[in-house]
């Protein structure tokens, strides 16, 4: 048991390293002006054609989001017959670290973050929720990943 | 023997009047055949002479420039509830029943010793229960237990203590319902600060309202819901001043019947978005490591993060973004030899500025500073995963005039940080574009 967990309340700190794979990371650069509403007509387009996705993220000049492997096909023709430009990294898989209580752990998030980019994997998409952190990576390095991750932040070493 | 614990917060204890139709909830369980236990948080809030914000104010008054010892602040903060206690229980002699106020500690809650949120270890509930049987109603002060390893020592369980302590309680002595009595009809769609007329929601599963709570909804401390969740125990949440049959937490999931279990608020964050572009991968790898591992060495938390070609951006709590900047604003980031970034946050401070003066090769990474900001989030379900949910929520918001600086999504919920201005207003016309079709 970690420092601060206890057995009669749920534990804190990191508590589960998930690897999920077949995801891909569709990147959207829209230039600055108008921005939110060619956001807007992206995200009509693709909810229109009733494709799901996930893990939206605003980026400076456009967006980025996650869609499972299966839907890249249909993604990639509804994108292309409307004319819209993107960026397609495929094969790609998530790791999610699981924490109850994220966001009041100070520092975990940052600490979390910074374990990734020592370890040299590149990271194309992470974000957070109050109960989970999650990082898109390359497929092939993904169960490394997360084993590295596993042993850093919980101390298993599977 | 029927336990049943009856929580009352702050206000449902705050005048003798209200003090009064708590206990006689306290008598009707009796009457209806029930043991029951009372917990009961400091009386009144903000302002009031002994609720636990004056009692900290008193404290830190004394000198303001003197750092505040956490166990110190521990033992003043434990007072509201003592106080509350004895008040409340002599509330309950006064109907005419036997009634003793019992510390924490006295309750048998261990704590694991971490002075102003610590977390409960164990209950062992032998002197409630000895109380029980000879008919005393044990009233326990809340939020407040004693480290396992020194037990002469209070510890306070943080902010919502008192709805963890109830449902601590209710675990070891194996309740057959905690309620937590307040000052709204139950668990409500929405904040009825910003929507009036929102909904109370009859039926929710443990896990609709812990995700509810985590994202601001202020009715149950997230803690609370998760022991009653590990501990199956059933779950209440009523008015204290009212006969409304309050809000039901159930182990099943009932969510099934709506796509939006409700819409919270909360946060107050500052943004920051820090402009990458310009900087080669090797570089970038190298700041971004030393930014994050200071942030994780100074313990800032941080939130909505953001990593893109362009930048990388996160939120973090006004409360420490004092400390934040402090740490950030001027680092001097060594990247290889002669080659030194700074960090500046928002328009270059005085501190940024003479160390540019100084050290005149380092190029400064420059954040954009976007105070004032809060989060909204839409949890529900059944909802997420499905085309067209965050479309539909951004058209909303756009329509409405608000401006999102960004999102984050998990598996029941997605959350948008806006202008904190904003709130109510985004909250109430989301709300009204996707509650009242779902709410069953």
């Amino acid at each position: 048991m970690q420092a601060g967990q206890t057995q009669f309340e749920a534990p804190r700190g990191v508590s589960e390293i998930e690897v999920r794979h077949g995801f891909a990371q569709v990147h959207f650069v829209l230039g600055s002006r108008e921005l939110t509403i060619k956001r807007l007509e992206v995200l009509k387009v693709i909810a229109e054609a009733g494709v799901s996705h996930k893990y939206l993220q605003l980026t400076q000049n456009g967006l980025a989001l996650i869609i499972a492997e299966a839907q890249v096909a249909e993604m990639e023709e509804l994108l292309n017959k409307a004319g819209i430009t993107f960026e397609l990294n495929k094969g790609r898989s998530m790791i999610l670290v699981k924490s109850i209580g994220l966001w009041e752990e100070p520092g975990t998030i940052a600490s979390i973050v910074e374990a990734a980019i020592a370890s040299g994997v590149q990271v194309d998409h992470v974000g957070d929720m109050h109960d989970r952190m999650y990082m898109v990576v390359k497929g092939e390095v993904a169960e490394d990943t997360a084993a590295k991750f596993r042993e850093h932040l919980t101390g298993r070493k599977n | 023997m029927k336990i049943k614990v009856l929580k009352f917060g702050g206000t449902s204890v705050a005048t003798k009047e209200a003090r009064a139709a708590a206990a006689q909830r306290v008598f009707d369980a009796r009457e209806q055949g029930f043991s029951p236990i009372a917990v009961v948080s400091a009386i009144g809030r903000k302002g009031a002479p002994y609720a636990t914000d004056t009692l900290i104010n008193e404290f830190k008054e004394v000198n303001p420039q003197l750092p505040a010892i956490a166990r110190e602040l521990d033992l003043i903060m434990a007072c509201g509830e003592i106080i509350s206690a004895a008040i409340f229980s002599q509330s309950c002699r006064s109907l005419g029943f036997k009634a003793a106020a019992v510390t924490g500690m006295q309750a048998g809650i261990s704590t694991d010793g971490k002075f102003g949120n610590a977390r409960i270890v164990s209950v062992d509930p032998k002197k409630i229960l000895a109380l029980l049987e000879r008919d005393v109603t044990p009233v326990i002060c809340g939020f407040q237990g004693s480290p396992v390893d020194e037990p002469d020592e209070i510890t306070t369980l943080g902010r919502g203590g008192t709805d963890t302590t109830a449902a601590a309680i209710g675990a070891a002595v194996k309740a057959c319902a905690v309620e937590i009595y307040t000052d709204v009809d139950g668990i409500k769609t929405a904040d009825p600060d910003s929507v009036p007329n929102a909904p109370t929601l009859r039926r929710m599963s443990y896990d609709e309202v812990a995700e509810l709570a985590h994202l601001g909804a202020k009715v149950l401390h997230p803690r609370a819901a998760e022991i009653a969740m590990r501990y199956s125990i059933p779950l209440w949440v009523k008015n204290s001043f009212s006969g409304d049959e309050g809000t039901e937490i159930v182990s099943e999931d009932v969510s099934y019947s709506r796509n939006v279990t409700g819409i919270t608020h909360s946060g107050k964050l500052v943004y920051l978005q820090f402009d990458l572009a310009k900087l080669s991968q090797m570089d970038r790898a190298k700041l971004e490591r030393q930014l994050f591992a200071m942030c994780a060495r100074f313990g800032i938390a941080l939130h909505m993060l953001n990593l893109s070609p362009e930048g990388v951006g996160f939120a973090i709590n006004r409360e420490q973004y004092a400390n934040a900047e402090r740490l950030l604003d001027g680092l001097v980031i060594p990247i290889a030899s002669g080659k030194d970034f700074i960090l500046q946050l928002g328009t270059a401070s005085q501190k940024v500025q003479a160390q540019q003066e100084m050290l005149r090769h380092v190029q400064p990474v420059v954040a954009e500073k976007t105070e004032g900001c809060t989060m909204i989030s839409v949890i529900g379900r059944t909802y997420f995963g499905k085309p067209g949910v965050f479309y539909r929520i951004l058209r909303i918001l756009h329509e409405a005039k608000v401006q999102v600086f960004q999102t984050a999504d998990s598996d029941f919920s997605v959350s948008f940080l806006i202008p904190e201005t904003e709130t109510y207003r985004a909250v109430r016309v989301v709300h009204d574009n996707l509650v009242p079709e779902s709410v069953s």
